[in-house]
């Protein structure tokens, strides 16, 4: 077995660092979608693309919702899906909102701008109000 | 001009016009442009694929190399070579092997 030389070796371990250190799909997709004030409102289910005439592809939104979930499944449960869920769970959030990328994704608005986090504090305010101890009249004040 | 989702491109098969099976799309590399408004603009510049593709996809690439002490080498197919995406694979450019894919220097993010 033929042994790479040193410099070969240095070599390899800096283009694999790089290619590492590149941003990639895998760094974006179900990737936790963390506001600016601090709340979880979701995970990356897909991305969305234009495709140029060029064949240049330029990424436009982070899908967030389960119809979106499901296409990466299958496309045909993703259309039964949206039968029943008419697109009412499916957000889109610009990539230009995502301030870093990391273990989780920043975004550079708090969580009343973007549709998850509303859905979220429609849950709080109309649902888990109502649950003794939830905090809710605290959290007003 | 057509929106797709990336699930459209992920883990499709890349074919050369004459009819030869590249890899599979395992993952994608992302550029990060700065365009003329302030808002950057994120372009897909590679196709990651190859028997270790997977790795670099679950983040274990460079843990399996340091461990095992073997060089997974991904084979990398630049988007510039890539002429449509259809239904069920990309077409790319025909190149005499597959190494010709991938340029050494490739653009650096930001």
């Amino acid at each position: 077995m033929d042994q790479p030389m040193q410099s070969e070796y240095g070599e390899y371990w800096d283009n694999l660092l790089k290619q590492e250190r590149k941003l990639a799909i895998r760094d974006i997709i179900d990737s936790q979608l963390v506001t600016e004030d601090g709340l979880r409102i979701g995970r990356v289910a897909s991305i969305e693309c234009l495709l140029g005439d060029d064949t240049s592809l330029v990424l436009l939104h982070l899908l967030v919702g389960p119809e979106a979930l499901a296409s990466r499944i299958s496309p045909r449960l993703r259309k039964w899906l949206h039968f029943f869920l008419h697109g009412r769970f499916e957000y889109k959030i610009p990539l230009s909102e995502v301030k870093s990328f990391g273990p989780t994704l920043l975004l550079r608005g708090p969580a009343s701008h973007y549709g998850p986090g509303r859905s979220e504090q429609w849950i709080a305010r109309t649902l888990f109000r109502w649950i003794p101890g939830s905090g809710y009249e605290s959290s007003e004040n | 001009m057509r929106v797709l989702r990336i699930e459209e491109v992920l883990d499709k098969r890349i074919v050369s016009t004459e009819g030869k099976l590249i890899g599979h799309v395992l993952d994608i590399q992302v550029s990060k442009q700065a365009g003329k408004s302030t808002e950057p603009t994120y372009t897909i510049t590679a196709l990651l694929c190859g028997r270790y593709g997977l790795l670099h996809r679950l983040h274990v690439a460079l843990p399996f190399a340091r461990l095992l002490k073997v060089r997974p080498d991904t084979q990398i197919v630049l988007w510039e070579h890539v002429l449509r995406v259809e239904k069920k694979a990309i077409i790319v450019r025909s190149l005499p092997d597959k190494q010709s894919y991938s340029v050494p220097a490739a653009p650096e993010d930001e």
